[in-house]
């Protein structure tokens, strides 16, 4: 899924422009990159059954089936290092941990929203990430300075 | 909650159950992270906070370089049948093999010694003095040509907590800091915050020298460098930074502002200089630039270290009367051993057999050389090996002193038990045993 381009993504789609969702299917490829819509939310996929196959594979890197429920940090755990670089520029997890803004991990007893894990980021506070504030400002830090590149924001 | 925000069920937080072991030291690499919290449950570590994949590795008794890890951990002493597999032997029979191999060699070569604890570099270097051994440092393609520059131009180091409290501009020479000390950056050099730079890596400018682009580059800017221009370059540095001029090269521009504008400047060269024509000469030109530097404000020099303990090994070189930027024993680049019969090679916490070259394998084969190797972990060299000498992986089984790659010693704790002895204990009953055969003079 973090390896999707929109034109991955558009070549499942009907690609009829139908515009039944409110848009074209190209800027619904977008939609669903970004997380402002579900595949659910084109209504040929759910009528035609030809769109089956293509709907289980967007259902299956897009959908929420109940494994999925916060922040949107989407993980590539073949990609990660355990650097610990994305918590150490979350400021929330800074705010949540005086070990980590000195330069240590978190303790036992912190939440910090980021924490190293067995060699993997693990999302320990997932509501105190500022995606999660209503209103919220973008915050992309843990995602931008990745040098594995295993973060992405749905 | 947002409909849009989600997270895989897996990448969320679930405590382990079992006895809390708080505050691990990390022998994956030169940084020592003394903040690794580890979950134990039937002297097994089940979940392991802060290390990153290497250190995690290591906790699994595995090898670092892999991203799974995988248990590679050495059984039994064993030497190797005339047909070529292992036959088990008991640790009293191995001592006494291995001092006959030692006893019979016309010339004994170490290997490694970089992963072990201090006292055990201490008595390793004590056999080295008794048989006016070669050795080859797991790290000698960087710590030799370093200590040698150190010596021409001796100066303090800081230590790492000073260097994140203080400097602000951080250049990584033939280093890759996310390759050979993960931890390095989040921890100390770029992302932590510091009295000098309270917003981090923003307020910190950081540098990184390579031929091509590399993920360095997500929060360093390269200067382009090749291995026929580095020296050059460096000495192009130092004379600006000594004269100042006004044709600053394009590529040199950020860097010449970053180390002006800055209180305190932190270098770090790595092993990429041993891709260097010259790296002797290249490391002569870095230390000339810390020079220049330090005319002016505060500059320092480290080496980013991979074995966790290979400053120690340079340091108990010293400790022991062994100057490694003269003595002809120390040498930098393993691919230089030149195989001749009557050598026996003891190799001890490292894997030569994985960086020789074929020639220098067929020769070992060829003419019958002894191969003791004194390992943790199973690697080619051991596969290799005419004797195994398995041993208590250092800061998981067993305790001891180490030094951090900016020389600040750290004991590592044991985490779980082990019934296979310490490297100390092999090499000291090793030692022994050529201290009392008679026919030895």
């Amino acid at each position: 899924m973090a390896d999707m381009k929109v034109l991955d993504v558009y070549r499942l789609l009907p690609r009829t422009n139908c515009r039944q969702c409110g848009m074209v299917c190209m800027a619904f490829a977008s939609a669903l990159l970004t997380g402002k819509a579900k595949p659910e939310d084109c209504p040929p996929f759910a009528e035609e059954e030809k769109y089956a196959e293509a709907l289980q594979k967007l259902q299956e890197a897009f959908g929420d089936k109940g494994e999925r429920e916060a922040t949107g940090l989407s993980i590539d755990r073949d990609k990660c290092d355990g650097c610990g670089i994305c918590a150490a520029v979350c400021e929330i997890s800074l705010e949540k941990s005086q070990e980590l803004a000195n330069g240590k991990g978190a303790r036992r007893f912190e939440s910090p929203v980021i924490v190293i894990v067995d060699g993997l980021i693990t999302i320990k506070n997932p509501d105190a990430c500022r995606r999660m504030v209503p209103d919220a400002p973008t915050c992309n830090a843990c995602v931008d300075l990745c040098p594995s590149k295993a973060l992405t924001f749905l | 909650m947002p409909e849009e925000s989600i997270i895989k069920e897996e990448d969320r937080f679930h405590e382990a159950k079992g006895e809390p072991f708080d505050s691990a030291v990390c022998p994956g690499c030169g940084c020592l992270c003394e903040d690794i919290d580890l979950t134990l449950e039937n002297n097994r570590v089940v979940q392991a906070f802060h290390a990153c994949s290497w250190g995690l590795s290591k906790f699994h008794l595995g090898h670092r370089f892999l991203r799974e890890p995988k248990h590679a951990k050495l059984v039994f002493p064993a030497r190797k049948e005339p047909t070529g597999g292992p036959l088990p032997v008991s640790y009293e029979e191995g001592y006494e093999q291995a001092a006959a191999f030692l006893l019979q060699a016309n010339r004994v070569v170490f290997f490694g010694l970089c992963q072990m604890t201090f006292d055990a570099q201490l008595l390793a270097i004590s056999l080295i003095k008794h048989f006016n051994a070669t050795v080859y440092p797991s790290e000698g393609m960087l710590l030799t040509p370093f200590f040698k520059a150190l010596k021409q131009h001796p100066a303090g180091i800081a230590t790492q907590e000073e260097i994140r409290q203080l400097a602000t501009t951080i250049v990584f020479w033939g280093a890759n800091p996310l390759h050979s000390c993960p931890r390095l950056s989040p921890r100390y050099a770029v992302f932590a915050a510091g009295i000098n730079a309270p917003e981090r890596h923003i307020a910190r400018k950081a540098f990184y020298t390579d031929p091509y682009e590399n993920d360095t580059g997500f929060f360093a800017l390269r200067i382009p460098i090749t291995p026929e221009n580095e020296v050059d370059r460096a000495k192009e540095l130092t004379e600006i930074i000594e004269e100042g001029s006004f044709s600053v090269p394009k590529e040199l521009d950020a860097l010449v502002k970053a180390i002006e504008s800055s209180p305190f400047v932190a270098l770090f060269v790595g092993r990429g200089i041993a891709y260097s024509a010259t790296p002797d000469a290249l490391m002569e030109a870095l230390f000339a630039l810390r020079n220049a530097i330090n005319q002016k404000k505060p500059c320092v020099l480290l080496p980013v270290i991979s074995d966790f303990n290979a400053m120690g090994f340079y340091l108990a070189l010293i400790q022991s009367g062994i100057d490694p930027a003269e003595s002809p024993q120390v040498c930098a680049d393993l691919l230089a051993y030149q195989p001749k019969k009557g050598d026996t090679l003891i190799c001890i916490g490292s894997d030569p057999f994985w960086f020789f070259s074929d020639a220098q394998r067929e020769a070992i084969q060829s003419l019958y050389i002894p191969v003791v190797s004194i390992s943790s972990l199973q690697n080619q060299t051991t596969h290799a090996a005419d004797l195994v000498l398995p041993v208590a992986l250092t800061g998981v089984e067993a305790e001891g002193l180490a030094y951090r790659m900016d020389g600040v010693p750290i004991f590592l704790r044991q985490v779980i038990p082990t019934a296979q002895p310490t490297d100390f204990t092999v090499l000291k009953a090793i030692q022994e045993r050529i201290l009392t055969e008679p026919s030895h003079g």
